[in-house]
């Protein structure tokens, strides 16, 4: 948008933002349709070749460590894996009915002093879950997934999340003009973060079923677990939309006026 | 049998959001690459019409004054604008501050309401009623429009079609704390890209209840606001689409507001809209699904754009019925991987939408750093979702008991901190 200034000068006349729109290019119409199998290949390869000995890896590091001295192998989708299985302490009927009592308090007490800042609320989910989990333990007498059979649930839902990452990179890429650059490293790190929290994750759940028992499972999985990946996911793409933001502010001819 | 029922309501809660998310995708893919829908500009360059501005006010002591400041410094015509402020039952020193204006200046009227009902729809049918002009704008107390915008926003109503106008809310303190900060990435979002996209492709932009305007005849036609209704804006959008009229959303015409600032504000002003919301949801989402004015993408989005406050609850179950399933171990991932890839694909993609659609209005807005913040959006989540609960609560309560809402105030900062 630069038109002549009154000595010749350029001048550079942006449109203010509720007059302007973005230009879309073949080049990124290209991108996103290659990126899609070629991105599900590689996350497969590397899925493929990595997984099996990372895992053993960490495994290995847990049991030397750790009290987690169990491993079960599995082969999910043709990717081997080699996960740790913690040794949980055992909960009775009346450990069960002591968290939920805690947990019943705890909420009370939260429910009284009405405090609703995100935290506050986010701590009180958690007790539900908590108190929810012990309550249903407390009448069936056991839980649903012992420690194998929730390593293993755990270790599945990590590989399916590897596998989307290319399809999430590829949905949000098309959505604003990022360059090959920002799209490779937006992959990268989808990719990397994914694979490395998913370890982190098997690792870090393990270590805490070893200590804090079966009750916890349910947060552990349908709490933190999605935390941690919406967390990694916003967080590789805000830093590549705020490298795309530097980039096209500088940019005339990316800009069109309405 | 209780496994395949929570099976099934886990399913359609996933069909559900996945409806959301591809609305949000198509909406920001709009917003960023397909032309986008004006409104007229400077149609009434020479020969404006008369028009009157109303201002609800209750408490509003702390913000009265720059708002009244603001629309006295306007650049439309003085003879044509008429300001009415309206006293809705202050405790406040608000009173005092109106009739301290009401003396200096002419065009500023007062109407005190004193009366066993509170709250803006009441306050509005009143003052609507000492109304002479055809087109009036509403503007909440925390707002400063600029000179300009009256202008801009009453072009709009040069097409005889159009009964309602609504413009841009932007934050003013945005720099205030966390909390300003993510309330002035969602308004971005919400009409930079939402209302943009809506009126693009002509579904249902919405009128929000300040920033805009409407025609007074129209709503006397309609039969003016639900008294106790709260959230007359949604109610009116509803109405007036149903009577087979236009709203139309100009993203020029940019209005500068005041956010909450502490999360409890925040908590009761979500709950209040809720409530509201969900409450119109209950009257009028048959009336317009039905309706035979509106067009097939028109009655589609009019559901989806009515059920937005009832999603979280929505969600909420879904993730209920995906707990008692994890506790039976009964979790749908034993039973195909096609539907846990789609389960979790929507866990990285779906909870995702929202934040896409906020950065790509950041982006067009111009932000660079601030878009880091974007991760703490889902910091948000459970917040928003709890908050929308609780109204959505409240609105089943009143609908089954038959009583009324009560109006809870959002608290008020001021400018003059």
């Amino acid at each position: 948008m630069a038109t002549p200034g009154a000595a010749g000068a350029r001048v550079t006349i942006r449109p203010h933002r509720s007059y302007r729109t973005l230009r879309v290019s073949r080049v990124n119409w290209l991108a996103t349709i290659i990126t899609l199998p070629v991105g599900m290949m590689l996350a497969y390869v590397v899925l493929f070749l990595v997984w099996p000995r990372a895992s053993a890896w960490v495994t290995s590091l847990l049991n030397g460590s750790t009290p987690v001295n169990t491993s079960i192998a599995d082969n999910f989708l043709w990717i081997g894996s080699t996960i740790p299985v913690p040794t949980m302490p055992p909960t009775g009927i009346r450990g069960a009915l002591n968290v939920a009592a805690a947990c019943a308090a705890l909420l009370i007490v939260g429910g009284v002093l009405r405090k609703r800042s995100p935290l506050v609320l986010w701590i009180m989910g958690n007790l539900i879950v908590l108190l929810l989990a012990a309550l249903w333990y407390f009448f069936e007498g056991s839980a649903a997934y012992d420690a194998p059979t929730f390593m293993l649930l755990l270790e599945r839902t990590s590989v399916l999340m590897i596998l989307c990452a290319p399809i999430f990179s590829v949905i949000v890429a098309a959505l604003l003009p990022f360059n090959v650059v920002e799209r490779s490293v937006m992959f990268v790190m989808l990719i990397g973060l994914n694979f490395g929290m998913s370890l982190l994750r098997i690792a870090a759940f393990a270590i805490f079923l070893d200590h804090f028992g079966v009750l916890s499972e349910a947060n552990l999985y349908l709490f933190f677990g999605p935390l941690i990946d919406v967390v990694y996911f916003i967080l590789a793409y805000s830093l590549c939309v705020v490298s795309l933001s530097r980039r096209i502010s500088r940019s005339e001819e990316v800009w069109e006026w309405l | 049998m209780v496994v395949a029922l929570l099976n099934l309501w886990l399913v359609l809660v996933v069909a559900l959001m996945s409806i959301y998310t591809l609305r949000h995708w198509i909406f920001t893919f709009s917003r960023v690459y397909w032309k986008q829908r004006m409104s007229f500009s400077d149609a009434y360059e020479e020969n404006p019409p008369s028009i009157t501005v109303l201002v609800p006010m209750h408490n509003e002591g702390a913000v009265a004054a720059a708002c009244l400041d603001a629309l006295l410094s306007s650049e439309y015509p003085a003879e044509r604008l008429t300001i009415v402020a309206v006293n809705d039952q202050s405790t406040d020193d608000t009173a005092e501050i109106l009739e301290q204006y009401a003396e200096r200046h002419p065009r500023v009227q007062v109407v005190s309401i004193d009366g066993p009902i509170r709250g803006k729809a009441n306050a509005l049918n009143i003052a609507l009623e000492q109304v002479d002009s055809d087109i009036v704008l509403v503007f909440d107390a925390d707002y400063t429009p600029g000179r300009g915008l009256i202008r801009t926003l009453i072009n709009a109503f040069v097409d005889p079609e159009v009964g309602a106008v609504m413009g841009r809310v932007v934050p003013r303190n945005t720099s205030r704390n966390m909390l300003t900060r993510l309330l002035s990435m969602e308004r971005s979002g919400g009409y930079q890209v939402d209302q943009q996209a809506r009126y693009n492709f002509n579904l249902l932009p919405q009128y929000g209840g300040t920033v805009g305007g409407f025609r007074r005849r129209l709503l006397v036609q309609l039969g003016g606001f639900d008294r106790h209704a709260l959230a007359e804006d949604t109610e009116l959008t509803a109405k007036i689409f149903q009577a087979g009229w236009k709203i139309v959303y100009d993203n020029r015409a940019e209005c500068y507001e005041e956010v909450p600032e502490t999360w409890e504000s925040r908590f009761k002003q979500l709950r209040r809209w809720s409530r509201g919301h969900n409450r119109v949801l209950w009257s009028y989402l048959w009336a317009l699904v039905n309706a035979p004015v509106l067009t097939v993408p028109q009655r589609i989005d009019s559901a989806l754009l009515l059920l937005c406050y009832a999603v979280p609850p929505i969600l909420i179950s879904g993730w209920l019925a995906a707990l008692t399933l994890f506790l039976m171990g009964r979790l749908p991932y034993a039973g195909g991987i096609l539907l846990a890839f789609c389960v979790v694909l929507y866990n990285a993609f779906g909870n995702f939408a929202p934040v896409y659609q906020v950065a790509t209005a950041e982006v067009l807005d111009g932000a660079t750093t601030r878009l880091l913040l974007l991760p703490y959006l889902f910091y948000m989540f459970p917040f928003n979702s709890w908050s929308i609960t609780t109204g959505f609560i409240d609105a089943v309560g009143d609908i089954l008991k038959s009583r009324r809402g009560r109006w809870d105030k959002t608290a008020r900062v001021g400018l003059a901190r």
